[in-house]
């Protein structure tokens, strides 16, 4: 009987074979990608809803439909309810695609497609090929309606502190105003904000999510991949083609006429700022990022850029630009068509800044500049150093006369950000129609990145600074929502206690070179021997000395290695992007800017191995705190998606707010 | 000696790259022995010995004006009187994804460009010089290394556009001359080593 059935199953599996052999691999063309992505498409469940728009928000349909051998992709057709697809533009390239896929792979697309009506929609595509064989795919999508009748609010800020979990918050309010008998002496800024959610932020493949997808986010309202700004991925290697969702600067500005602002301390195309605006799938496209900050602020409504970046508008013939073909852009004759996009154009001879001004807008360089604009144009161009600005220890040290590290860099008069947030809404409010902000503290973020505490403590403590501006100009103009959030948490940063010594006793620790016996045991105070580290606010608003005795202890859960002695750095890591900061080799590093956060703090001998294998921390997956305040606030609460509040804050400005 | 002028045994240059991580997008194939060879040649660790005649010690602190400008960079007077003259200079060999025969930046740090990953993005520092080789050598793609070198030979200054698609503003055209530059003797066994271990710079923020 065994051996029956054993040659029944090998007369069966022979069969087979045979008639795979003679039947081609694929008996139809197949579609491997559709976009908007669902999971009705990707694993054919219909929960959950991945793509979800505004009512008219613009966004791009796309298929990759991938023929049988031999075979063309002649025809393809996009449906949402059953209905064909017509008010967008179609497009269509088997060029410049990934490796991988089959040959006279087409990608087909709609672009610009949009429709009023809310719920889940259901997208196909069908596509026939040329022996007339056909495929079919489904996704889904939906619109998510806004309820009109309420108060609507004219003003949108968003404070975005970049990487600030709960932690980074906490560890500026200990340093800040310090506690007593366990309780804050006075709240920050931010504490004063009536409303709280906490965020979720993963990317469309990632549960850590990166700048470029941490904030598209909450001004797309969808998913996006890491390293994405704006678009969804495709099947294509150029950067600035990708499927599009329409930011809501844009959508504001084409229904409303709202202006756009974007404010940073970093370098202008970095992720957060760029995603407020920019479409491209690579977020260090710089020269095409900078450019279509200006060929599309018709579109957009932007008026106030400020940060730094100057290098990405400077002609590649100046020293000191960045600017280069292989990063520039050209859009598809289709995006342009339907978008009113600027086609582009390969330019790294273009002078920006003097586009800039030959468009109307003042170009600022220097704080004392940005002070003194009037911005006559209602619109201001800050461009205040040639990649990230310096931190705000260092701007405030170097005010204080105090340090050289802004000199160093060759910039020593950049704005603080609560400057320049004070700056951007006096030239965003002479807009009768309203605006919506970006302020972004970058450098927490990157200080984080660095594990450099003391550095973003005091980013933190300026970034509550702009907070209090923000919050002061709703006060006083009450149709204003203003948000603090965060794109992600970074580096995992938390307060682990509070020092056991006195800034003397640590510094004499810190030359001994004898690692954690003199550098963790009985120095390190956790519960009760934390205490309640005490700080003293200078007249600027800053700690006098962020050396104080028994101080602030700061841990990294998503840590690089590097050596900890607990004292403020004197200077930060090495930035190959500033001007000054030069070592003069052979010696390395001989004034004194670290390479990386092993080539510091090296003398106590104190080695904190992390578990992240890169030369610095990264980011880490907690949810963030959301904070809101002015008309409007009351819509944010819970724990909710970061794309969320795209809805919410279009609900708040679009449909209003009911009391 | 103070100065590890000619460090002629490549293996003891390379035993240095051991601790450096690696970047994973940076791979690229291996670099000739050949190269190995003069790029320890040129290596130098210490004080630099004494200058030749009729060459003068340049920095790359030295190259632009500070503080900088409302706009571009702006060479300091002392680079521009350098001009077409023979200067000597310390900096580290650009790492790269792409290969340069014949041609390297020298950069004030360490870093590694990904170019064929990342397109030439941003990791370069403002002041850095493209260095050429002499036409002897035009074929050679040298490697980077985790101590610096030292590079001789006439300063140009001005607008070039490069293979790289990059534009320069300071090249240096090495001396051939410079005893370093004499072709090695004999180098069998090669390939000899993989950039792989370079590090790029030390931030890697998202």
């Amino acid at each position: 009987m065994k051996n029956r059935l054993q040659r029944s199953a090998a007369i069966a599996l022979a069969i087979a074979a045979s008639v795979a052999a003679i039947v081609p691999a694929q008996a139809a063309p197949r579609v491997t990608r559709l976009t908007p992505p669902s999971e009705l498409f990707s694993s054919g469940r219909a929960d959950p809803i991945i793509a979800r728009f505004l009512p008219g928000q613009r966004f791009d349909l796309q298929a990759t439909v991938q023929p049988d051998a031999g075979q063309v992709i002649l025809r393809y057709e996009f449906y949402v309810d059953g209905q064909r697809v017509t008010n967008g533009v179609m497009g269509e390239t088997t060029q410049g695609l990934v490796s991988g896929l089959a040959a006279n792979t087409k990608v087909v697309s709609i672009r610009g497609y949009s429709t009023n009506r809310s719920g889940v929609r259901q997208l196909k595509v069908r596509a026939w090929q040329a022996d007339g064989q056909s495929v079919e795919a489904t996704g889904n999508f939906e619109i998510v309606p806004v309820t009109g009748g309420g108060e609507r609010v004219k003003n949108v800020i968003i404070m975005l502190g970049d990487g600030m979990g709960a932690s980074h918050r906490t560890a500026a309010r200990i340093m800040l105003n310090g506690y007593a008998q366990g309780k804050s002496r006075s709240p920050l800024a931010m504490d004063t904000f009536p409303q709280t959610a906490m965020v979720k932020t993963a990317s469309l493949n990632s549960i850590i999510t990166d700048s470029a997808p941490g904030m598209a986010s909450y001004v797309t309202g969808n998913k996006h991949a890491n390293n994405q700004e704006g678009v969804f991925p495709d099947d294509t290697t150029a950067p600035f083609d990708n499927p599009r969702t329409e930011y809501l600067g844009e959508y504001f500005a084409r229904t409303y006429g709202k202006a756009l602002g974007i404010v940073t301390t970093s370098d202008v195309f970095d992720a957060t700022p760029a995603s407020m605006a920019i479409y491209t799938a690579n977020r260090g496209a710089g020269t095409g990022i900078a450019d279509q900050y200006l060929d599309d602020a018709p579109r957009t409504g932007l008026k106030v850029l400020m940060g730094g970046g100057r290098k990405w508008f400077l002609p590649n013939t100046t020293p000191g630009s960045a600017r280069v073909a292989s990063l520039d852009y050209v859009l598809p004759g289709e995006i342009s068509a339907k978008w009113g996009s600027a086609p582009g154009r390969i330019d790294p001879q273009r002078n920006l800044v003097a586009d800039f001004q030959r468009a109307g807008w003042e170009y600022v360089a220097t704080g004392s500049e940005m002070n003194a604009a009037a911005a006559a144009s209602g619109r201001l161009l800050g461009l205040f150093a040639y990649s990230n600005m310096n931190v705000a220890l260092d701007k405030i040290d170097g005010r204080r006369g105090a340090s050289p590290i802004t000199a160093d860099y060759g910039l020593p008069d950049q704005p603080m950000l609560d400057e320049m947030t004070a700056k951007a809404l006096d030239v965003l409010e002479r807009d009768n129609d309203g605006f919506m902000l970006l302020v972004e503290a970058a450098s927490i973020d990157k200080q984080a990145h660095n594990m450099d505490s003391e550095r973003w403590i005091l980013d933190t403590i300026e970034f509550d600074r702009a907070i209090r501006v923000a919050r002061d100009y709703a006060r006083s103009h009450p149709d204003t929502l203003v948000l603090i959030t965060a794109d992600h948490e970074c580096a995992g940063a938390t307060i682990v206690g509070g020092s056991r010594l006195s800034n003397a006793e640590l510094q004499a620790r810190a030359a001994s070179g004898e690692g954690a016996a003199k550098l963790r045991t009985n120095v390190v105070g956790t519960y009760e021997a934390a205490g309640f580290p005490r700080y003293t606010a200078a007249a600027d608003g800053y700690p006098e000395t962020t050396d104080v005795d028994r101080r602030m202890l700061i841990a990294y859960g998503a840590n690089a290695d590097r050596y900890e002695d607990w004292l403020t750095n004197a200077r930060p890591l090495t930035d190959s992007q500033q001007p000054g900061t030069l070592p003069v080799p052979p010696g390395g590093y001989p004034n004194g800017y670290p390479a990386s956060p092993l080539a510091r703090d090296a003398a106590g001998k104190f080695l904190v191995t992390g578990q992240v294998g890169d030369a610095v921390a990264a980011h880490s997956g907690a949810d963030i705190p959301l904070s809101a305040y002015g008309l409007g606030a009351t819509l944010f609460g819970g724990t909710i998606d970061n794309s969320d509040v795209h809805f919410l804050i279009a609900q708040a400005v679009a449909g209003g707010v009911r009391p | 000696m103070r100065l590890l002028f000619c460090i002629a045994a490549s293996a003891v240059v390379f035993s240095l790259l051991a601790p450096v991580p690696a970047r994973a997008h940076s791979a690229r194939g291996p670099y000739s022995a050949e190269s190995v060879d003069l790029v320890a040649r040129l290596a130098v660790e210490g004080e630099p010995p004494p200058l030749p005649a009729g060459v003068t010690e340049l920095q790359f602190g030295e190259f632009f004006r500070m503080p900088a400008g409302p706009l571009g960079l702006e060479f300091t007077e002392r680079l521009k009187s350098l001009d077409g003259r023979r200067v000597r200079i310390v900096g580290y060999v650009v790492g790269n994804d792409v290969p340069s025969p014949g041609r390297f930046i020298l950069s004030p740090y360490r870093i590694t460009l990904a170019t064929a990953a990342d397109g030439p993005a941003d990791d370069l520092p403002p002041a850095h010089a493209y260095v050429a080789l002499p036409s002897t050598q035009a074929a050679l793609d040298l490697p980077p290394l985790p101590l610096p070198v030292m590079v001789q030979g006439t300063l140009r200054l001005g607008a070039q556009q490069e293979a790289d698609s990059r534009v320069s503003w300071v090249r240096i055209e090495m001396d051939p001359a410079d005893p370093r530059l004499r072709t090695s003797e004999s180098h069998p066994g090669e390939p000899a080593h993989s950039g792989d271990h370079i590090h790029a710079r030390a931030e890697d923020q998202r």
